[in-house]
């Protein structure tokens, strides 16, 4: 498992992960979902969490934010341990964008993202100048600002979803949990999103941000069902299936069929994106089966691993390499 | 600061709404006052006694001036009319903040004060008090024993709905649906026992505002005033909690200490209204609904709105429940004006969702 050994040697407090599970078990009745999960990842890093549908993503993001109390296990925030928190200091910490938000009713979306502020505000304060700022910035990065005083509920999926996600961004907290952040957008702002998200991990693309809310250095965690977009945006990927880390690293090294066909009971054919050089799945149902569709190798990338690889298991990784 | 200005202007003109209707229901009934003979009669007893430096050196009440009324219309209104009105807005402020915190509490727009169980409760010590309390002389007066059967049934309540540290919504409604259903036998089955006594309790099952006194005006008053003060506290974390209880938590919001605040002023509210005046439906069903179309679903001024038209609201109906040549329980009144009225706005604008 990835250890946080692998943390340079920065200052003691910049040494910490921030976000840290340690052996943690989650058991929904007598089903365990999560199974002694160890995991690290580091500040300012942007992990991509796949899996299976019920490989326990979900739940390992809502452990990560308190939602669930692992049975077993610490969690960790930037070397704190969860429990020890209040509701408010952990918001102020972990800020979440759920994989599905009930928003049917009335709120202007400038209101909604102004509740993205309630654990920095006091019970009888008004909103000062930085709660605007910061619900303002958040609207604008978000490209939410020109609807800002419309009803939530007249907006389409797409548009709630980063509606949702600026409410996370005004939130401010170093740590931000995307559960399927963009399984309800079309493409374009598909990409948009997870550039806008990778810019908050490493200020690349974006825009001059000012104040520290705005600089990039965030550390993100996002489940997504698409790998192809978690390999072009993510640092890292970990992969879960059964309530296990299967795998976890760079997506050239996770996405190794054998290792994707015991995760997700499909065999799969890894190719590279002749656009953007990251890697490219493609499942294939029946095994070797050449007369699927999906099997065809797109012109200029590298078939690497056989799709009928059920063994692959010591198969190398996508790699410039030829493997014909 | 828009929001707030909204706020300050919905509320001082449902607040001049509240005393309009109070002046002029005070003008109605057997015998007919001017408006401007109420208004003085108000003025004299409430505006312009002062606490003035006497000679020698004491503190005492003056009346510096005063305007010249009837007696008997004076006395009509500050010691028949005036408790009555009183009453029954604070009654209605009780009832419609509570109506209002229960429809964001459950996000369900069929919640009401009553939805766990606590009118049900009420009816309960209401009636075994006007049935058992002529035999046995140790049973409490009725508003006391009506106001604790409350919440007790409201506490018994959520105390089935209780799981593991959590109360679901969905639990606790169901619970608050048997524990009414149950409370309801034990009142149908009291009633058999009333004999001379059955119409009183009847009557005051329908919920009624006849018996007001200004005793009962100051000890419902208070009750309505704290209750709303600390639900208007948590307005911010009301209106995250409609947004869902997990997205409320990782906003940073104490999701089960603020649920059971909310639903202990909830209960606390409708037990100390049901306690005086019976058990006076769609007021907090209706008012928070209305009010919700007109200024949105921010909680910082749905609750301030919707406690003022509660007010207003009962105080007219109950003028209509006088005004006939029979007095009419003003619980009849709410409900046959009430459920047309949400009909109509059920079929007409977006009475859908919260």
């Amino acid at each position: 498992m990835t250890g946080p050994g692998d943390a340079s040697a920065d200052g003691p407090a910049a040494d910490q992960p921030a976000l840290e599970l340690d052996d943690v078990t989650v058991r929904y009745g007598d089903r365990t979902v999560l199974d002694e999960v160890s995991l690290s990842v580091r500040r300012g890093e942007f992990l991509a969490l796949i899996g299976p549908n019920g490989a326990g993503k979900t739940t390992l993001l809502r452990t990560a934010n308190g939602l669930v109390t692992p049975d077993a296990g610490t969690v960790r925030l930037n070397g704190t341990d969860g429990s020890r928190l209040s509701v408010r200091e952990r918001a102020r910490r972990v800020a979440t964008v759920p994989q599905e938000t009930s928003v049917g009713f009335d709120f202007p979306v400038r209101d909604l993202v102004a509740m993205g502020r309630t654990a920095h505000r006091s019970r009888f304060s008004r909103a000062d100048e930085s709660d605007r700022a910061a619900v303002r910035r958040a609207l604008d990065r978000t490209d939410t600002a020109a609807f800002a005083d419309r009803p939530v509920g007249s907006l389409s999926g797409g548009e709630r979803q980063r509606v949702v996600l600026a409410r996370a961004l005004a939130q401010a907290a170093p740590l931000l949990l995307l559960d399927e952040p963009t399984a309800s957008l079309d493409i374009n702002h598909q990409v948009r999103v997870l550039g806008l998200v990778r810019g908050l991990v490493h200020g690349a693309g974006d825009e001059e941000g000012s104040g520290p809310t705005a600089t990039a250095g965030r550390t993100v965690v996002a489940a997504i069902h698409d790998l192809d977009l978690a390999a072009r945006f993510c640092d890292r990927v970990a992969l879960l299936a059964d309530g296990h880390i299967r795998a976890m690293g760079p997506p050239e090294t996770v996405f190794d069929p054998g290792q994707l066909e015991r995760a997700y009971g499909v065999g799969t054919i890894v190719t590279e994106n002749a656009a953007t050089g990251s890697p490219v799945v493609t499942a294939v149902p029946e095994t070797g089966d050449a007369a699927v569709p999906g099997a065809d190798i797109p012109e200029g990338a590298e078939r690497v691993a056989g799709a009928d690889a059920t063994d692959g298991s010591d198969r190398q990784p996508l790699a410039k390499s030829d493997d014909d | 600061m828009y929001r707030r200005r909204r706020t300050v202007g919905w509320s001082a003109a449902l607040a001049v709404a509240l005393t309009l209707v109070a002046v002029l229901s005070a003008t109605i009934g057997p015998v007919a006052i001017p408006a401007v003979a109420v208004a003085k009669a108000i003025l004299n007893e409430v505006a312009l006694p002062t606490l003035a430096l006497g000679t020698g050196g004491t503190l005492s009440w003056v009346h510096p001036f005063s305007f010249a009324v009837e007696r008997s219309h004076a006395v009509i209104v500050t010691e028949l009319r005036l408790p009555r009105i009183a009453l029954g807005a604070a009654v209605g402020f009780a009832l419609a903040t509570a109506g209002a915190v229960m429809q964001g509490f459950f996000r369900n727009p069929m919640a009401d004060p009553s939805i766990i169980g606590v009118s049900t409760g009420a009816a309960v010590g209401a009636v075994a008090a006007i049935v058992f309390r002529p035999a046995i002389p140790l049973v409490p007066d009725l508003q006391g024993l009506a106001f604790a059967t409350a919440l007790a049934a409201g506490f018994a309540v959520y105390l089935v709905a209780r799981e593991g540290g959590r109360t679901p919504v969905a639990t606790l409604l169901l619970a608050g649906v048997a524990v009414q259903t149950f409370l309801g036998a034990v009142v149908s089955y009291t009633l058999l026992f009333a004999g001379d006594s059955l119409e009183r309790a009847v009557f005051w099952l329908m919920g009624h505002l006849h018996a007001a006194s200004w005793g009962k005006v100051g000890a419902v008053w208070p009750v309505a005033v704290i209750g709303f003060a600390v639900a208007l506290v948590y307005a911010r974390e009301l209106n995250a909690l409609l947004v869902g209880e997990d997205d409320a938590h990782t906003m940073g919001v104490e999701v089960e200490r603020t649920k059971r605040v909310l639903l202990a002023v909830a209960s606390i509210l409708t037990a100390g209204a049901v306690a005086v005046a019976g058990v006076i439906g769609f007021v907090g069903l209706v008012v928070p609904h209305v009010m919700r179309l007109l200024v949105g679903p921010d909680h910082r001024i749905l609750l301030p709105t919707s406690a003022l038209a509660g007010a207003g609201f009962l105080v007219a109906t109950d003028t209509l429940a006088r005004a006939g040549p029979a007095e009419v329980p003003v619980g009849i009144v709410t409900a046959a004006l009430g459920a047309p009225f949400f009909l109509y706005l059920l079929r007409n604008r977006e009475v859908h969702s919260l």
